[in-house]
């Protein structure tokens, strides 16, 4: 059984983003896709993946089209748009700054300091 | 474009998805999701009843979506107006009583207001208002007994180039009889100097009570338009004067006196 973890805000959205930076899928699509990457590790509860996508595409960063799924089945698909991809931009050097500064913290030892 | 297409444009732009392309989207996934749980080997009755807990109702989505765009106040407004004309068409009775209970408060309170701000509230449509003075004398022997006086040109002018006085208005009242097509009468006239328009600051369209006559020298008072009464002034050589008529309830009609306005 897997056991809930608090994501900061605003990690949902970048990983819808960078879900979708790799190839336009629909919104199941990019829920698989974001376990597949993370190795099963994460799941992401699908009452939140929604609301973050629909932020997402208000503040124009997704673009949604209706298509046809594999199952044949009408689908919105979600591509990156270029205000989109320069956020993931942005939000992946913030991200990985902070992971750095934060790890850092934690492996300090005493009497490295 | 008409105006409700206007209207459903502007809306479309705040909130581009149709409550049943949110619920479509949904539905892709309440399909998909199940049969990945059946795929991973969860039987197909428990991966449906798994899918609707996890995932919830569709209808519930349009919420998460008004949420996720900041439009679920509006949401909510809209559907307790909804709820509220579907009750209120189920019970006639009561939607009579409520409509009528309405009509007679709305209509108490805005004649309650209406009156107090007539009385109290409403203020002179005069320029400087809160300088214009009504000069009395009073006798020290009964303080609260004014005397108003009347003054001469001479006196007037005296008090017009007085240091703190701005300008001077004098008027004097008395009751006429004015004819139309009916019946003669008979009003209360106040006469003013020609300086009242420049004094009150205000057309005297704007006066309180205000009724245009048309004086004609030696004959009854005959009402005519404003415009008309405007236009006799200007021709008229004597007497120039304007009528104001009313029941003489305004401060500065029902006192016989002058009024000068103090600059302070």
């Amino acid at each position: 059984m897997t056991k809930p973890v608090e994501l900061p805000q605003g990690t949902l959205e970048m990983l819808i983003l960078k879900a979708v930076s790799l190839g336009s899928l629909h919104g199941y699509g990019i829920l698989l896709r974001i376990q597949q990457i993370s190795g099963e590790r994460l799941e992401i509860l699908q009452g939140s993946f929604y609301t973050a996508i629909y932020r997402l595409e208000r503040r124009g960063w997704v673009k949604g089209q209706w298509g046809e799924s594999e199952n044949n089945r009408r689908a919105r698909f979600y591509s990156l748009t270029s205000a989109g991809a320069r956020q993931l931009k942005a939000e992946t050097a913030k991200w990985i700054d902070m992971a750095a500064v934060v790890a850092g913290i934690l492996d300090k030892k005493t009497d490295n300091i | 474009m008409s105006r409700l297409g206007a209207i459903h444009k502007l809306w479309r732009s705040i909130a581009p998805r149709t409550h049943s392309d949110v619920e479509e989207e949904f539905r892709s996934t309440l399909d998909s999701y199940p049969e990945d749980l059946i795929r991973q080997g969860l039987p197909e009755e428990e991966a449906y009843r798994k899918a609707r807990i996890d995932l919830g109702r569709p209808a519930f989505q349009n919420e998460a979506y008004c949420k996720a765009i900041g439009l679920r106040l509006f949401e909510e407004l809209g559907g307790d107006i909804r709820y509220g004309l579907r009750a209120l068409r189920r019970n006639p009775s009561f939607t009579a009583v409520a409509v009528i209970s309405l009509a007679l408060g709305i209509g108490a309170t805005t004649a309650m207001f209406s009156l107090i701000y007539a009385v109290l509230l409403h203020p002179f449509p005069y320029a400087g208002a809160d300088r214009i003075m009504n000069p009395v004398m009073i006798n020290p022997q009964f303080p609260n007994e004014y005397q108003y006086f009347t003054r001469s040109k001479a006196q007037l002018d005296d008090l017009r180039s007085a240091t703190p006085v701005d300008s001077v208005l004098g008027f004097s009242g008395r009751h006429m009889e004015i004819t139309a097509d009916g019946l003669p009468e008979d009003i209360y006239v106040t006469y003013l100097t020609e300086n009242a328009e420049s004094f009150l600051g205000c057309p005297p369209s704007s006066w309180p009570q205000y009724r245009a006559v048309r004086c004609r020298e030696g004959r009854p008072l005959r009402r005519r338009s404003q415009l008309s009464l405007l236009a006799a002034l200007l021709r008229c050589r004597s007497p120039r004067h304007w009528a104001n008529t009313g029941d003489g309830s305004h401060p500065l009609h029902h006192h016989r006196g002058h009024a000068s306005k103090l600059r302070i």
